[in-house]
């Protein structure tokens, strides 16, 4: 049976406005749904870094809700490392987004505290860098001393499985557990060097990380993720420490 | 009396036969002629998504719905189809249905969806699914399409889960995230085995599970 070329273009007209009303619809009515999770993932992520965890190990969604509410503090600071109280994670957000593309540094920038009871007991500090294939993030957890790394968050969604994208994983996140961003009174970041650290920064290890084998230049994203963030949150921390520059 | 046409003239058949055709339509893709281990089809999510059993069963399952809903609408429209764009047809439908089930999963079961990450919509591309519309869905009833869409979905889902099993057995001493290798063994020295967790493992499980699965069948290619 010969088909007209008329009839071919309508059909394949009829299968595109099939297939994507199909599609629109999945999409559409799975939204909120989907938003919901991105949500909680995130927020999951906060009180992973900040290492709040549910007493009977399942982290559910509505625990997720409730813990983030109650244990978690959003402040807001700008480069000088004061609380700017009446901005929010949304104006944070819009900070970013300004200077997506560009060097320089946002306005604002977010801190998440877990509150113990009445007092502070971490730090979480959301770093944002480039990997070898793209954006990569995580957050630095510090103890209230503002010095002492609690422990440490990648995410590496677009890095390659078994390499990059072993900075997700505990071999290399519990590393961080321990370290010191400052010596003496003066900041320092915290390094990933190629090999052992023990090896590498003698006398140093406690700025040093290993880095993952194959992985150098998430590696170097993650070095330079660190350091960056770290020099953003300088004057926010330095008060933390309590101490003038 | 009896005419001749009326004797001749055919049973009405079934609109769902499960006769003997249509039961060997649904097993010969689970053995005889499996998508993976026969056809060597579908290698590379084997490979991608078989380091922990809940990731293959959930690639498996996804498989299985994509495959079956696609051969019955590619079935049904086969007549229409013009030759000269039935192959970018066919994909508008695969692709169409693999974003919905990934739409699914990213509503339903958001942690797996994200360890699946690509290979999900990688189904798009697995030659099993495109073959199956070409070979066997062009040319069938919407049934028998269908049922041929569940046995190579679960021809291929059995040997994702097979290798799975042996993956994460070997390389974490795990089954769907239960510790099954007791605490004691490990104190006597046995650890779990790295090279399982990597691609290589697969390879070496998949290449083992098709040399025994043609033994069995005593299936060659050299023929």
């Amino acid at each position: 049976m010969a088909f007209s070329t008329g009839y071919t273009l309508g059909f394949a007209t009829a299968i595109c406005i099939g297939c994507s009303l199909l599609v629109g619809s999945a999409a559409l009515s799975l939204k909120d749904m989907q938003d919901l999770n991105v949500e909680r993932d995130l927020k999951g992520s906060v009180l992973e870094a900040l290492d709040i965890r549910p007493e009977d190990g399942n982290a559910s969604g509505e625990w997720i809700d409730s813990a983030y509410d109650t244990r978690v503090l959003v402040q807001v600071v700008d480069p000088s490392g004061k609380i700017v109280a009446d901005k929010g994670l949304a104006d944070v957000e819009a900070a970013r987004a300004a200077v997506k593309g560009t060097d320089a540094d946002p306005e604002l920038f977010a801190v998440y505290a877990r509150k113990d009871g009445e007092k502070i007991g971490a730090y979480g500090l959301p770093v944002y860098g480039v990997g070898l294939w793209g954006p990569i993030s995580g957050y630095i957890a510090l103890e209230p001393d503002a010095s002492t790394v609690l422990g440490a968050t990648f995410f590496a969604p677009k890095e390659t499985p078994g390499l990059g994208a072993e900075i997700t994983q505990p071999s290399f996140k519990d590393q961080w557990k321990g370290k010191k961003i400052v010596e003496g009174r003066s900041p320092r970041s915290i390094r990933v060097v190629k090999g052992e650290a023990k090896v590498l920064c003698p006398g140093a290890e406690q700025f040093c990380v290993d880095g993952v084998s194959g992985a150098t230049i998430t590696g170097d994203g993650v070095d330079i993720m660190v350091a960056e963030a770290l020099e953003l949150y300088g004057p926010y921390l330095t008060s933390l420490r309590g101490g003038k520059r | 009396m009896s005419s001749p046409a009326t004797e001749l003239a055919p049973k009405k058949a079934p609109l769902f036969p499960l006769d003997k055709k249509a039961r060997k339509i649904v097993t010969d893709p689970l053995s005889d002629n499996n998508p993976v281990t026969v056809q060597v089809l579908g290698i590379c999510s084997a490979l991608a998504v078989t380091v922990r059993v809940d990731k293959a069963l959930v690639m498996a399952a996804a498989v299985i719905a994509v495959l079956a809903v696609s051969n019955i609408v590619i079935s049904l429209i086969r007549d229409k189809i013009p030759p000269a764009i039935r192959i970018i047809v066919q994909l508008s439908v695969i692709a169409s249905l693999v974003i919905v089930v990934d739409q699914f999963l990213k509503a339903y079961m958001y942690e797996l969806s994200k360890e699946l990450s690509v290979f999900i919509g990688l189904i798009i591309t697995n030659c099993i699914i495109m073959g199956r519309a070409e070979a066997f869905a062009m040319a069938n009833p919407p049934w028998q399409s269908f049922l041929d869409g569940l046995g190579n979905g679960f021809g291929y889902g059995a040997i994702l889960v097979l290798i799975a099993i042996g993956r994460e057995l070997l390389g974490s001493g795990k089954l769907l995230g239960f510790q099954v290798v007791p605490d004691a063994v490990y104190a006597m020295g046995y650890s779990n085995m790295g090279l399982m967790v990597l691609p290589p493992g697969a390879f070496i499980l998949l290449g083992l599970l098709i040399w025994a699965q043609r033994t069995w069948t005593g299936y060659s290619e050299a023929t």
